[in-house]
Parts: structure tokens; C-alpha cells; sequence
């Protein structure tokens, strides 16, 4: 078994032709056969995946950036609009057309940007086992105190503190983590947001033009054992490895 | 008794695998499968004696242990008799049959000793391992 048989189209030819619990089962076999003891992505119809550097399948799962209107028209670069440090709900698009360089100001409403990314999230869902989100959560309550599970399993999170930094975490399921911080005469006092981190093992799905989603590869009480893993293990590894959202930005999905 | 790492996984929630250590064909299996996962840049977290969860960070097959830092032996901490300071017993460099007086600074070493590691045997552990990360 070889990653030829990932290229020959081992994957699902057309989306019709299967039903999901069948893709699942495929990508599960697929798994099994080449030993890849993480999984393999399911793919989602027009939906890419950004998969983690490094993994052994990550050319079979293409991710289309940002669509360009025509041919012609090339992103030369983009960045969002900010004021005084803040994000301020706008994306700033250099292009070339027609060999003249121009900038363009692409309004981004928060609100939404936010939606539409728990729309794309949804769409993503598509891909998940309910049974397999039965079993992260066993796993999660193995972790951690009855009366905790309680809160993660009727609100969708949970809070977790670390002694060594001092810092709060707010998990959540499906959302990036908040990170929490008090003064430091009273670290549970006067809270406020520094920023939310997010990581997902494997890959997240995004939209066809590039968008994001809140959905990773794995069931969402998966990314949130892997959170909390890295939180109580390896708190400075889990600040490399994940992304930081800013709290005003709709990917924070605060 | 039989260990048992879990293995977050796409479709399945987690793969369970056990391993005991008695029995030989199991134990070379969980040698290249540890081995491997660490090679492709998962992290493993295990529960040591002390209940907490530390990651791996080396796995070694001779003795069948994870190598994980050993927090107990850096809380544990010791007056230098030069400078004075209260600091890591791990920072005191071994000498004779206990360690010296003096701190590793105050000696003239350039480089802080190594943190203290301890093993936690892979046929009694429950580990998690996690795949890469692909940020989000």
C-alpha cells in the first residue's frame, strides 16, 4: 500500500455515489492499510483542507486560496485593515491588472465573517461520526471532574487553570480557546482576554475561496482533549503549535 | 498489567492500543509504533505515578520506558552556599554521592545542567497521543 493508490483515485470519484457512513468507512480502511494511526481527512464536496506539515497524505488534500475573479487580476498581497492596533473589519488587497498595481478595501463585518464561518463549520460536520464524538467525550470525562463534564456537555465549555503560568483557559467545543489573565497581585481577579488560541490535530476544513472554519479534521471534543493535553503538559509547546486569534477578529468567535 | 495509548483519531474518536509488556511480539510492536509516532512529530502524554500528565519526550526501547521531565526534582530546591540563593536542586552539579554545595553558576558553568527526567514504564502507562498540528 502506497500513496499511488491515494493518486489513483482511491478516494471517491463523485460525491453522489457514496453515502457519508461509507466515506468514513474508506478513509477509516484507508487508515488502516497505510498504518496512519491519526486518521485520514474525509473529504467534504467543496470544501478543501489544510493539513499539517509534515503529514504523509497532505498533496492528496489540495486547499484553493483566495479566487481570482479573472485571470488577469493577481493578489499580489493582502492584509487586514487596522486602527490604532485593532482590526477593523477590512482586508486590504494589492492587485495587478492589466500590468497597473492597485489597492483595493474589502469590507469584512465581523458579525458577518463570524456567521459565515459556523455556516462553513456546519457544511464541514457533514464529514463527522455522532459515535465518534460519543467516544471523545468518555475520553474528556476520564479527564475530567463530574461536575466539569457537566458544564462542557450542557454549556459546550469548561474552564481550566494552569498554576504554572498563572493563566486561565477557556475551552470551548468547536470555537478556539480563550486565554484568560488576571493582575498579578490577584491572578483570579480583574480577568481579561489576551487572545484565543486555536489548533486542530491533523487539518481544518476551509471553504472553496479560501475562507475558514471552525471545523477541524477530527470530532470537536478531539481538539478539545488535545487542548487541554497540551495545556496541562506542555503549556509553551501548546503556544508554538497553535494559532493566535485576536479577540475582536471573527475567528474568535467571541 | 497492560498499558494502553490512545490515539486521537479522524472518524474514530480515539484507536486504543494496548500493550503488555510480557509478552515479546506486543512489545516490539509498540516499540516501532512508539517509535514511529514520535519520529513523525506526534506528541504523547502520559500520566505518571504522580497522576499528572507530562509529554514524552524520548522513548527508550531497551528499557520499554517514555522519558518524561520529572517536575518533583526541579520543585525541590536548595540554598547555594556562595551566592545565597534558593534554587532547583537540579541546579546543584553532582558530587561524590550527593551534590554540591554550590550552584552551577556560582562554579563557572556556561550551561545550566540538564532537567531532571524520570521514566514511567510504557506496559503500565496510560498515555494520549496526538497527531500534528495543523494550527487553525
Amino acid at each position: 500500500m502506497d500513496d499511488e493508490m491515494v493518486d489513483d483515485g482511491f478516494a471517491c470519484q463523485s460525491f453522489d455515489e457514496w453515502t457519508w457512513d461509507e466515506l468514513r468507512a474508506s478513509m477509516m480502511e484507508l487508515s488502516d492499510l497505510t498504518d496512519e494511526y491519526a486518521g485520514v481527512p474525509v473529504p467534504v464536496e467543496d470544501m478543501g483542507l489544510v493539513i499539517a506539515e509534515g503529514y504523509r497524505f497532505a498533496e492528496a488534500f489540495q486547499v484553493r486560496r483566495e479566487t481570482e475573479a479573472s485571470s488577469d487580476v493577481v493578489v499580489r498581497n493582502s492584509w487586514p485593515l487596522r486602527w490604532k492596533g485593532l482590526r477593523v473589519g477590512a482586508r486590504v488587497y494589492v492587485v495587478e491588472h492589466e500590468g497597473r498595481i492597485r489597492a483595493h478595501v474589502q469590507p469584512r463585518y465581523r458579525s458577518s465573517a463570524a456567521a459565515t464561518m459556523l455556516v462553513h463549520s456546519m457544511r464541514a460536520s457533514l464529514a463527522y461520526d455522532p459515535y465518534a464524538e460519543q467516544i471523545a467525550r468518555e475520553k474528556l470525562a476520564d479527564m475530567l471532574a463530574p461536575h466539569i463534564m457537566a458544564a462542557y456537555l450542557t454549556t459546550g465549555a469548561f474552564i481550566e487553570s494552569s498554576e504554572r503560568s498563572g493563566l486561565t483557559y477557556l475551552l470551548r467545543m468547536g470555537r478556539p480557546t480563550v486565554v484568560l489573565a488576571g493582575d498579578r497581585t490577584n491572578p483570579d481577579a480583574n480577568l481579561r482576554v489576551l487572545t484565543t488560541l486555536c489548533m486542530h490535530p491533523i487539518g481544518y476544513y476551509v471553504d472553496e475561496s479560501g475562507d475558514g472554519s471552525m471545523a477541524g479534521a477530527m470530532v470537536p471534543t478531539d481538539d478539545v482533549v488535545s487542548h487541554l493535553l497540551f495545556i496541562r503538559a506542555d503549556e509553551a509547546g501548546y503556544w508554538r503549535v497553535a494559532n493566535q486569534h485576536h479577540p475582536e477578529s471573527a475567528e474568535a468567535a467571541l | 498489567m497492560t498499558g494502553y495509548l490512545d490515539v486521537l483519531s479522524v472518524g474514530r474518536g480515539h484507536l486504543r492500543l494496548t500493550f503488555d509488556g510480557n509478552d515479546e511480539a506486543d512489545r516490539e510492536r509498540a516499540e516501532q509504533i512508539i517509535a514511529d509516532m514520535l519520529k513523525r512529530g506526534y506528541a504523547i502524554f502520559v500520566e505518571d505515578d504522580d497522576g499528572k500528565v507530562k509529554r514524552v519526550k524520548r522513548f527508550d526501547p531497551e528499557t520499554f520506558t517514555y522519558i518524561v521531565d520529572d517536575d518533583a526534582a526541579m520543585d525541590k530546591t536548595r540554598t547555594c552556599r556562595t551566592c545565597g540563593a534558593d534554587k532547583p536542586l537540579a541546579w546543584f552539579p553532582p558530587r561524590g554521592r550527593g551534590r554540591s554545595r554550590d550552584c552551577s553558576t556560582c562554579l563557572g558553568a556556561t550551561k545550566r545542567s540538564k532537567r531532571p527526567t524520570k521514566r514511567v514504564g510504557v506496559s503500565r502507562a496510560r498515555a494520549t497521543a496526538v497527531g500534528r498540528s495543523a494550527g487553525g
